[in-house]
C-alpha cells in the first residue's frame, strides 16, 4: 500500500529525514517509536504533503501512484489520513461546514454524488457516537476551545468520517487519560480491517496494549534503525533509547 | 483679486458641481436648499492634504464626467431581488423612483414614501426633520445633495410599531453612461417602535457611477432599529455617504455596512448617543480586490450618561485594493458610565493591498470604560493546510475561512433570508479573487 524508499526531508535547510525506508500492506498496524526531535511528526509531514518540508531524496509509493507528486488535498482524497499531534483551531468554521466540506470533497474526488443534508447528518451521528463525541463539541467551531483530549478525539471523529485508507496517527495518546485512550483505540480497532492500514506514532507502549500492532520500528535520526514484533515497544519502555543509540553507533 | 479663486482645486471643484443640476423643487426644505447653493458657491473638494480624507484620493470621481441618469426603460430588476425575502420594497432605478410595494396587512399608519410624491402628513415630517441632523453646509457633498437632490425615500414609523416585516429600499443602477445620482434617506422611528430596514445597491453594468447620499436617522425613546447597508453596485461603482444618526434615552440600534463592490466608497456613519440607556451597534464587512477602495469613517458621540457602543469593522483585502478604517468616539463630560468598544480586523490576501486604521479617542468623563484595538493579519496558513488534509481544496478551504471571518459582522442581523444572501455574494465574489 505504501512504500517509502530513501526518504530524504528537509525543512529551512535543516536535514531531518535522512534516508528512510518503510513498507506497509494492507491490513497491517505499524507503531512507530523513538526519542523527541528524531523526525517522527516530519515524516507524518511529509507524507501529508506539508508545504514547508522539502523532499530531497527517494520516493514514496502509495497504491501505485506517486504520493510525493501530489497536493495534500488529493492526498487526502486517495485515502491518506493524517491525525495531528496539535490539531489546528479554526475560528468561526463550525464542524459541520468543516465536515460536510470534507466529505463532500473526497466523494467528489471518487465520482460519487454529494450526500443529502440530511444523509450527511445521519452519517456524522453514527460516527459520533462511535468515537464518544457529543454533539455538543459538533456544534463548535473546529477544535476552538476544545481541551487537549477533546481535540484528539476529534482527529479520530474525523478520520471515522473519511475512514481513510492509510491512517497516521501522530501522538493521538499524549496527554489522553486512560478512558480517552480506550476511546481512541476503540475507534481505530472498529475502522481497522483487511484493506485499510495505521501508522501509530507514539512515545508510550501503553497505547500499544488497545492498538496492537503488528510491527514496532524505531525511528532515530531521521531513519529507521530497528524494527520488531510487538514485544520491541516493551523493550523500549523498559531501556529506553539510547540502547539503540549505542547500537547505531556501534 | 483673491488667489484662491483661480487655484486649481477651485476650478475642479466648480467643474464638478457644474455637472449636477437642479430638478424639479421639493415641496419642503426650500431654506435648507437655498442654504446648500450658497455653500457650494465657495466650497472647494477635499484634497490629500484634508485630514479626514487623507487615505482616500478623489481623483476618481472628480476626473469623469458624470451625466443626468437616462430614462429608465422596463428592465429587469431580478438582480436586486433576495430569495425568499418578504419585504415592504420602495426601489430606485438610476436614482429615480421605480415602484413602492407594501406587503398586505401594513399597518397604514407605517409611511415609505418616496420625496417625489409625499402625502400632507409626510410633507409636515420632512419639513421639519429634513436636513436637521445634517446641515446644508457640513461639506462639499451633503451641500451638493442637499442643493440638487430631489429623489429620495421617507420612513417614518409611528410611535409603539412593531414593523414585522423588513423594508427593503433597492437601488438598481442600468445605464450605458456614466450617471451621477443624488440619494436621500429620511427615517425616523419614534417612542417604542421598532423596525429593521435593508438597503442594497445593485448595477447591471460595468459603468462608472457616482452616487453621493444623504441618511438621516432618528430613533427615539426606547425605539429599535435595525439597517442593513449592502454595496454590491460594480467596481466602477463609487458612493459617497452621510449617515447621520440621532439616537434618544433607552433607544437600540444596530447598522450593518457591508461593501462588496465599488471604485471608491467612502461611508460616514455618525451617531449621535443624546439620551441615557442608549445602545449603539456598528458593525461593517468588506472583500476587496483590484483597485477597489473602501473608507469607512464613523463617529460615536456618547452625550448622555449610561450609553453605550459596539464597534466591529472587519475586511479582506486583496489585488491593489484599500481599505480605511477610521474611528472616532467621542464621551461627553456629562457621559459617565458610558462603555464604548471598538475593533477594526483586517486580513490581507497580497504584499500590495492597503490598509489604514485610525481610531480617535476623546474622552471627557472619567468613570467610563472605552476600548479599540486594531489588527492586520493574513490567511491563517496552517489552518488552511489543517482542511486540506481533510481533502478541501485550497480554494475551498480559502473560501470558507474567509467566510468565517466576514460571518460575524451579518450573523446577527436577524433577517435569515439576507444573512444567506450576503453569505452566497461573499462566496461567489471570493471566486473571482486569487
Ligand atoms: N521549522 C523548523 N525549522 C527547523 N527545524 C525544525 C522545524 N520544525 C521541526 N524542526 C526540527 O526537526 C526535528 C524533528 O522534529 P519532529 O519531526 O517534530 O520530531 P518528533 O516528532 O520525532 O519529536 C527536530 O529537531 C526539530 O527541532
Ligand atoms: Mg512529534
Amino acid at each position: 500500500m505504501l512504500t517509502i524508499k530513501n526518504l530524504h526531508a528537509e525543512i529551512d535547510g535543516k536535514k531531518i529525514l535522512k534516508g528512510l525506508n518503510l513498507q506497509i500492506n494492507p491490513g497491517e498496524v505499524h507503531a512507530i517509536m523513538g526519542p523527541n526531535g528524531a523526525g517522527k511528526s516530519t515524516l507524518a509531514s511529509v507524507l501529508a504533503g506539508k508545504e514547508a518540508y522539502e523532499v530531497t531524496e527517494g520516493s514514496v509509493d502509495f497504491d501505485g501512484k506517486d504520493l510525493l507528486a501530489m497536493s495534500t488535498d488529493v492526498r487526502a482524497c486517495e485515502g491518506l489520513f493524517l491525525a495531528f499531534q496539535y490539531p489546528v483551531e479554526i475560528p468561526g468554521v463550525s464542524m459541520t461546514t468543516f465536515l460536510k466540506a470534507s466529505v463532500d470533497a473526497v466523494r467528489k474526488y471518487k465520482n460519487l454524488p454529494e450526500l443529502s443534508a440530511k444523509a450527511f447528518l445521519q452519517y456524522m451521528r453514527e460516527k459520533q457516537q462511535m468515537v464518544e463525541i457529543t454533539k455538543e463539541l459538533t456544534n463548535r467551531a473546529v477544535n476552538e476551545g476544545f481541551s487537549g483530549g477533546e481535540k484528539k478525539r476529534n482527529e479520530v471523529f474525523q478520520m471515522a468520517m473519511l475512514d481513510p485508507k492509510l491512517a497516521v496517527l501522530d501522538e493521538t495518546d499524549s496527554g489522553l487519560d486512560i478512558d480517552a485512550l480506550r476511546v481512541v483505540a476503540n475507534g481505530v480497532n472498529q475502522l481497522k480491517n483487511e484493506n485499510n492500514a495505521f501508522v501509530v506514532i507514539t512515545h508510550y507502549q501503553r497505547l500499544l496494549d488497545y492498538i496492537v500492532p503488528d510491527f514496532v520500528h524505531v525511528l532515530y535520526d531521521g531513519k529507521i534503525v530497528k524494527s520488531g514484533p510487538k514485544s520491541l515497544a516493551l523493550e523500549l519502555e523498559e531501556k529506553g533509547y539510547d540502547w539503540i543509540k549505542e547500537e547505531t553507533i556501534a | 483679486m483673491n488667489l484662491a479663486m483661480n487655484s486649481p482645486i477651485k476650478e475642479t471643484t466648480k467643474a464638478f458641481i457644474s455637472q449636477f443640476e437642479t430638478g424639479e423643487a421639493l415641496p419642503f426644505g426650500e431654506t435648507k436648499r437655498q442654504q446648500a447653493v450658497g455653500f457650494l458657491q465657495n466650497a472647494v473638494l477635499p484634497g490629500q492634504k484634508t485630514e479626514d480624507w487623507k487615505y482616500t484620493s478623489l481623483m476618481p470621481i472628480t476626473t469623469k464626467e458624470f451625466q443626468q441618469p437616462e430614462n429608465y426603460a422596463s428592465r429587469s430588476l431580478d438582480i436586486c431581488n433576495i430569495p425568499n425575502l418578504e419585504a415592504h420594497t420602495i426601489v430606485f432605478v438610476n436614482g429615480a423612483l421605480h415602484s413602492v410595494n407594501m406587503l398586505p396587512g401594513f399597518d397604514s399608519d407605517l409611511m415609505i414614501q418616496s420625496f417625489g410624491s409625499m402625502n400632507e402628513t409626510a410633507q409636515i415630517i420632512a419639513e421639519k426633520y429634513f436636513a436637521h441632523l445634517t446641515p446644508p453646509d457640513l461639506d462639499i457633498f451633503t451641500a451638493l445633495n442637499t442643493a440638487y437632490g430631489n429623489k429620495g425615500t421617507m420612513i417614518f414609523v409611528p410611535a409603539k410599531r412593531q414593523v414585522q416585516k423588513p423594508i427593503h429600499i433597492q437601488h438598481l443602477t442600468d445605464t450605458n453612461i456614466p450617471i451621477g445620482i443624488q440619494h436621500r434617506n429620511l427615517v425616523i422611528v419614534w417612542e417604542e417602535s421598532s423596525v429593521t430596514i435593508l438597503e442594497t445597491y445593485h448595477g447591471t453594468k460595468q459603468n462608472s457611477t457616482f452616487r453621493n447620499q444623504v441618511t438621516e436617522v432618528i430613533v427615539a425613546e426606547n425605539a429599535s432599529l435595525s439597517y442593513f447597508k449592502f454595496q454590491h453596485e460594480g467596481r466602477n461603482a463609487s458612493h459617497i455617504e452621510q449617515c447621520n444618526v440621532m439616537q434618544q434615552a433607552n433607544s437600540q440600534t444596530a447598522f450593518f455596512t457591508v461593501s462588496l463592490s465599488g471604485e471608491i466608497i467612502r461611508n460616514t456613519l455618525r451617531i449621535r448617543i443624546n439620551g441615557e440607556g442608549a445602545h449603539a451597534g456598528l458593525k461593517g464587512g468588506y472583500l476587496l480586490d483590484n483597485i477597489e477602495h473602501v473608507d469607512n469613517y464613523t463617529e460615536v458621540h456618547h452625550i448622555k450618561p449610561h450609553s453605550t457602543s459596539n464597534e466591529l469593522y472587519k475586511g479582506i483585502i486583496g489585488g491593489q485594493a484599500t481599505a480605511v478604517f477610521s474611528g472616532k468616539i467621542q464621551v461627553y463630560p456629562d457621559a459617565q458610565k458610558t462603555q464604548a468598544y471598538q475593533s477594526n480586523k483586517s486580513v490581507l490576501l497580497t504584499d500590495t493591498a492597503n490598509v489604514y486604521t485610525k481610531p480617535q479617542l476623546e474622552i471627557y468623563a472619567d468613570d467610563v470604560k472605552c476600548s479599540h484595538g486594531a489588527t492586520t493579519g493574513q490567511i491563517n496558513e496552517e489552518a488552511l493546510y489543517y482542511m486540506m488534509t481533510r481533502g478541501i481544496s485550497k480554494t475551498e478551504a480559502r473560501k470558507l475561512l474567509i467566510g468565517a471571518f466576514l460571518e460575524e459582522i451579518f450573523n446577527e442581523f436577524g433577517v435569515k433570508e439576507v444573512e444567506e444572501y450576503v453569505h452566497r455574494c461573499i462566496q461567489e465574489k471570493m471566486d473571482s479573487i486569487h
